[in-house]
């Protein structure tokens, strides 16, 4: 059932985190985010810009995208619009 | 409508048309812009030397009115 699979939010529900950092235009990373134990969505929820900055994601704006990307989905599953 | 500034900005430099790359690399503010350095330009896909000189001097003003504001 098409309907009932949409998202609620239309840009939270990211299934794996390859798939989320093409949605955000930052998959040049995924290979540095899982060699570094980043492999699941669970686990980026938790990272921290110094994770970030640790494993040598060092552009201003990268950086920026990307925390904003993970505060937007901290964010929407603790108002439970997405399950994880 | 805050994606709008770094437009405005590239704007006056006459290079609008990079804004998109700026947005799409996360440099959506001028709070952000004022640390483009040359690997951020690389990223964000300008090459032509001009354009880069222009940005940097441009990047090299935002830190200036900065430092203005503090003192």
């Amino acid at each position: 059932n098409l309907l009932v699979e949409h998202s609620p939010s239309g840009n939270g529900a990211y299934r794996s985190v390859n798939e989320w950092l093409e949605g955000i235009k930052m998959a040049r990373y995924t290979d540095t985010f899982v060699e570094n134990g980043f492999s699941s969505m669970d686990a980026v929820t938790q990272m921290t810009l110094d994770d970030l900055r640790r494993f040598g994601v060092t552009l201003a704006g990268h950086q920026k995208k990307i925390m904003n990307s993970i505060q937007e989905i901290r964010a929407q599953l603790l108002n439970g619009m997405v399950p994880l | 409508m805050c994606a709008n500034i770094v437009y405005e900005w590239l704007k006056t430099l006459q290079l609008s048309q990079y804004t998109e790359s700026f947005v799409d690399n996360g440099y959506d503010d001028l709070e952000v812009c004022k640390q483009i350095g040359d690997p951020d330009l690389d990223a964000i896909g300008v090459m032509i030397p001009q354009h880069r000189k222009k940005i940097h001097d441009a990047v090299h003003r935002l830190r200036e009115e900065e430092k203005e504001a503090a003192s």
